[in-house]
């Protein structure tokens, strides 16, 4: 049942960068490649409140989360608005590849190449839990990203933001066309997922450190959570994720370290060869 | 009512629309005719803010000129646009379709209020769509889906109603079920419609006004009346160049 824990743990982490990537991919149509920057990006900024500065964890979580969300709002004023409207729909991936590799760059000139202790917000001492053991700050991990990626799906189902959103994700024009300012929705997609990686900044650091590369290694997990749960799914993203940490997690324990990477690739393929769509993925259908 | 004067546009520096003038009375119907290609679904674009350029002329509506505004300001002020090809939102329902309709009924509650009262009127103007309320739209058949895309354009409480070739598609006999409805619209809402359609002999028997378009341009427009013998539109869908088109020159 450890096993499990320090699954769902690092699970937590590639369901959040999956949720990331949902968010402004649903209002905007975008994919953000830069998402799991702006999660290390957090983890920095958690550790200057709470190390730099000494401060309390709510003013910690609150300056991360702003901290974030301005730099989230940056990239798509720099690199998504010159594009719309573009033809060429492909522009967006260079420019948010892009956005990755400056933050990686700003974040080793600003806080160094060493990964800094985030110090965690709760106990160090293990629970045990259904016959396993699991570190406070973890189970916090797990259950807030729970609650997020459930609440996310449920606001974009029951709530007239969230249906123009998938509207919006559908057929922009024909959203425009409705009144839907999809714009705005865009912009705002980008301030909100900025402002739930920085909120996570403190729990997610406090398991990974904050290291200026952490984005560039999470990525690569985000996206094998979004092709098991489907992109467009904040659900099949959250189930994704959780998933990926688990198969991670039982693949070092039981076939080797030096093995999860290559298993959970393995996974990858499998679902990209038998269910491209994901578990829980609506095909985007768009006209052109 | 509508007004639209020199509009010139396109898509970047591709331009579709030179210099043109429509205009929609207050309670009437004007019916945009011309082959494929003559910029008639550009025009419905330039005026629900769709076009990517619009370098030039005015879109006034009720004498408000919203050349210059989005199309989700345009909706606000109460212009409403069925796209071509039924593009309804087909991974959602059909009640979320109707409620993404309402979307700029303000408040916050999904099914509250204004936009509550407007799905009821929609149920009513639609039976069928209250019987598939919960199925995906896309999954109705394609008069189903016309009348969705019709009833979600509907949903604001729109002053002028913009179709695109509303029958495409569609089987005869639906078709007139289609036509039939839309001068309804007019006729017991008094709603004031701006029509692009290619069928030709049922468009012309529910139009009040007639304007007819040629390669981004309107070579000819005028009352209905001025149309009636037929030989302007036989001369454009067979393809003659709209010089001395002018109704009452032929």
């Amino acid at each position: 049942m450890t096993t499990v824990w320090a699954g769902l743990a690092t699970g937590a982490i590639y369901s959040l960068i999956a949720i990331g990537y949902n968010i402004v991919l649903l209002a905007s149509g975008t994919f953000n490649f830069a998402h799991a920057q702006l999660l290390m990006v957090g983890t920095f900024l958690a550790y200057t409140g709470a190390v730099t500065f000494g401060l309390p964890v709510l003013p910690t979580v609150l300056l991360a989360a702003a901290g974030v969300a301005v730099i989230a709002l940056v990239e798509e004023r720099v690199a998504i608005r010159p594009l719309l409207g573009r033809t060429d729909s492909h522009g967006t991936l260079i420019t948010t590849v892009g956005a990755a590799t400056i933050l990686d760059g700003l974040a080793a000139a600003i806080w160094g190449r060493q990964p800094l202790t985030v110090p965690p917000v709760l106990p160090d001492e293990p629970l045990t839990l259904l016959g396993g053991t699991v570190r406070p700050v973890d189970l916090a991990l797990i259950g807030f990203t729970l609650v997020v990626g459930v609440g996310l799906h449920l606001w974009s189902r029951h709530t007239l933001t969230g249906l123009a959103s998938l509207a919006s994700a559908e057929d922009r024009d024909a959203a425009s066309a409705r009144g839907i300012n999809v714009r705005l929705l865009g912009v705002g997609a980008f301030a909100v997922a900025g402002a739930v990686a920085g909120v996570f900044g403190l729990l997610v650091g406090a398991r990974t450190y904050a290291v200026f590369d952490l984005g560039h290694s999470l990525a690569l997990f985000g996206f094998v959570a979004i092709a098991i749960g489907g992109s467009g799914s904040q659900l099949g993203g959250l189930i994704g994720g959780f998933a990926t940490g688990l198969v991670y997690a039982f693949a070092a324990r039981y076939i080797g370290a030096a093995y999860p990477q290559i298993v959970v690739f393995g996974v990858f393929l499998l679902i990209l060869f038998l269910r491209p769509r994901g578990l829980f993925g609506a095909a985007l259908e768009r006209r052109v | 009512m509508l007004s639209v004067t020199g509009v010139t546009g396109g898509y970047g520096d591709l331009r579709v629309l030179w210099d043109v003038e429509v205009t929609v009375r207050p309670g009437r119907i004007t019916v945009v005719l011309g082959r494929n290609g003559a910029g008639k679904t550009s025009l419905l674009s330039a005026v629900a803010g769709l076009l990517p350029t619009v370098s030039q002329g005015r879109i006034e509506l009720d004498g408000q000129d919203l050349a210059a505004a989005p199309a989700h300001r345009r909706v606000r002020s109460g212009l409403a646009l069925v796209q071509e090809n039924k593009r309804v939102f087909r991974a959602r329902t059909v009640e979320e379709n109707l409620l993404l309709g309402g979307y700029t009924l303000g408040g916050f509650g999904l099914r509250r209020g204004a936009r509550r009262a407007a799905l009821e009127q929609a149920y009513e103007r639609f039976p069928v769509l209250r019987e598939r309320r919960r199925a995906p739209a896309g999954s109705l058949s394609g008069g189903q889906q016309q009348m969705l895309a019709i009833g979600q354009a509907l949903m604001p409480g729109p002053k002028l109603l913009m179709l695109d070739e509303p029958s495409a598609g569609l089987a005869p006999s639906i078709v007139n079920e289609v036509l039939t409805m839309v001068a309804a619209l007019r006729d017991q809402e008094g709603l004031s419609i701006l029509l692009v359609e290619q069928r030709i002999e049922h468009a012309l028997e529910i139009a009040d006004d007639v304007a007819v378009m040629e390669n981004g341009r309107i070579i000819t427009a005028g009352p209905k009346s001025a149309f009636d013998d037929g030989a302007v539109i036989r001369e454009v869908y067979l393809g003659r160049s709209g010089e001395e088109l002018a109704p009452g020159n032929h």
